[in-house]
């Protein structure tokens, strides 16, 4: 059954689309990750315009993220000073974001920025993710490792506008926050993820942040985030399709339910090592679509 | 009796001798761009008077638009899209079917002093100054818009070509990819003899979107700021039903 997507002006079998929605959930739902990193890229592989893919992939994750702080906010588990704080530096960034990807698809070039940001920052995690799962692999056939530090101050948590952040028992400089939020939130509007991948490690290791929080604080400030790139998309590029938006919702939703209900029967470790290697490959398929001597070193593109 | 049948004949004669024009019709002249649309294909169909030896020609041109080609270059171990030109007033779709595979010199002279064909369009280019060997641009457009089956022609009788019955009755398919552009669609059937016109028809197709996604299409465009703060609202709520709806699981 095919439809005809309004925004994207192409023709697409909805149950292609509802799998990838649900597939990508599943992933979601099993490991916790927002998903957006995976579902852009697939989006593109499937011959979705690259700028629709980003602009849309960010209306759906309004959707996740909104269903997912739910259940943190019940319990209690969001910083909202930190969460503000990311929240303005993210707006700002992220409105940059929108206004370079408008920039960068009148002159052209939008396709080869998404494809090299995807390939350096899946490469980037893609490769964390093997790393940490074959040392935990390692690690469970091996008692008594030792266990780190909780966190450390270093001088970037010393820099001026301190602000004491009583749910993160944390008193730091406002301006690192900040500082991550805007990093996080230009990626957001090119990459057309939530980020999540960059700011959970981010709040960990470089601000501190007791893991319980980290979650559903970052899952707060997703949603704004990306709901700031979805409208100014729309009020810039046009590119939001909510034909295709609400159709990955759809399966989205059932594919994180099954989802986080088979994280409890399955082995973590491998399962994580299985991502990292999709992850892996589908850097490897951008990387080499960049690489390789294209078919035709022309295109075209028609203005409609 | 007898003078009814001279009557009749004679009529029957005169239509005969004026029956030189071609009278055409689409089996559909109104495409819907709707939800459920995949690219079309119809029918052009009709009679001519021919002999042995004339040129049938049909062509078939979508709305103009502005289209832009990018040259890769290999830089620095990346593709990147360097050069580009961009063209104005192309059209987005163009259809030829020539009833023979070869075509006389002389129709093909009648064809380019009426920029008939895709290669006898006139491209121009936004700033023509700026470029040196714009025939190769051309040359590489054309055949990309063939490549990309935006711009087909279709040479010689048979199957999935023209048809041509007794030079009198004719029929050919068109085919719309499913990524044509909304608007009026000019179809122009030609008949040749010698490289002269004997005479031509011209109809056009009609090409809308319809339904659900012409509205939204037009939503997104028209009232863009609101569009934004829908899709947002309806994110919110389908985040928020997927939160209630499988709490109680």
């Amino acid at each position: 059954m095919y439809i005809y997507l309004p925004i994207a002006e192409v023709s697409m079998n909805v149950f292609a689309i509802t799998g990838l929605g649900g597939m990508v959930g599943f992933l979601s739902g099993l490991f916790g990750v927002g998903g957006g990193f995976l579902m852009t890229p697939l989006l593109i592989f499937l011959g979705i315009p690259a700028a629709v893919a980003v602009s849309t992939e960010a209306n759906q994750i309004v959707a996740s993220s909104v269903s997912g702080v739910l259940a943190h906010w019940r319990k209690r588990n969001v910083d909202f000073t930190m969460g503000f704080i990311l929240l303005i530096g993210g707006l700002i960034g992220s409105s940059f974001g929108v206004w370079l990807f408008a920039f960068l698809k009148t002159i052209g070039q939008i396709e080869l920025v998404i494809r090299l940001a995807y390939v350096v920052f899946l490469g980037l995690i893609g490769f964390l993710m093997a790393w940490e799962s074959s040392k935990a692999i390692l690690k469970s056939r091996t008692p008594g490792a030792s266990r780190g530090k909780l966190h450390q101050h270093n001088w970037l948590h010393g820099l001026p506008f301190k602000i004491r952040f009583r749910r993160s028992k944390l008193y730091i400089s406002a301006l690192l926050p900040l500082f991550i939020g805007a990093f996080v939130g230009m990626l957001s509007a090119i990459m057309g993820v939530g980020g999540g991948f960059i700011l959970v490690p981010a709040m960990i290791y470089v601000l501190g942040m007791p893991t319980a929080v980290v979650v559903g604080t970052s899952l707060f400030q997703i949603i704004f985030v990306t709901a700031n790139v979805t409208f100014l998309q729309s009020i810039t590029t046009q590119t939001v399709d909510i034909v295709l938006a609400g159709l990955l919702m759809i399966g989205g939703v059932i594919g994180a339910q099954i989802g986080s209900n088979a994280s409890s029967l399955l082995r973590g470790e491998q399962l994580r090592g299985l991502l990292a290697l999709l992850v892996l490959a589908v850097c490897f398929k951008l990387f080499m679509d960049l690489t390789l001597t294209p078919e035709d070193i022309f295109s075209i593109e028609i203005k409609r | 009796m007898k003078k009814l049948i001279i009557v009749f004949l004679s009529i029957f004669f005169v239509n005969i001798s004026f029956a030189k024009s071609i009278v055409a019709d689409l089996s559909n002249d109104s495409i819907n761009i709707n939800t459920g649309f995949n690219g079309a294909e119809l029918f052009l169909f009709g009679t001519y008077d021919g002999q042995e030896g004339d040129d049938l020609f049909i062509f078939i041109e979508g709305p103009k638009t502005e289209a832009t080609i990018y040259k890769k270059d290999y830089i620095s171990g990346i593709w990147i899209n360097k050069e580009s030109v961009t063209f104005k007033n192309v059209p987005s779709f163009y259809y030829s079917i020539f009833s023979k595979s070869k075509v006389s010199s002389e129709s093909l002279n009648y064809l380019a002093l009426n920029n008939l064909g895709s290669s006898n369009l006139k491209l121009i280019s936004k700033n023509p100054q700026k470029y040196r060997n714009l025939d190769d641009w051309i040359n590489s457009f054309d055949s990309r818009m063939k490549k990309n089956e935006m711009w087909i022609t279709k040479k010689g009788t048979g199957k999935n070509k023209i048809e041509i019955k007794d030079n009198k009755l004719f029929r050919a398919p068109v085919i719309l990819p499913a990524t044509v552009l909304p608007g009026n669609y000019d179809v122009k059937i030609l008949h040749l003899r010698n490289g002269e016109k004997i005479s031509e028809e011209n109809t056009q197709i009609f090409v809308k979107k319809t339904g659900m996604g012409s509205k939204i299409y037009s939503f997104a465009h028209d009232y863009s700021t609101f569009y934004g703060i829908f899709a947002i609202v309806l994110a919110v709520f389908a985040g928020y039903l997927a939160a209630v709806g499988f709490r109680k699981v």
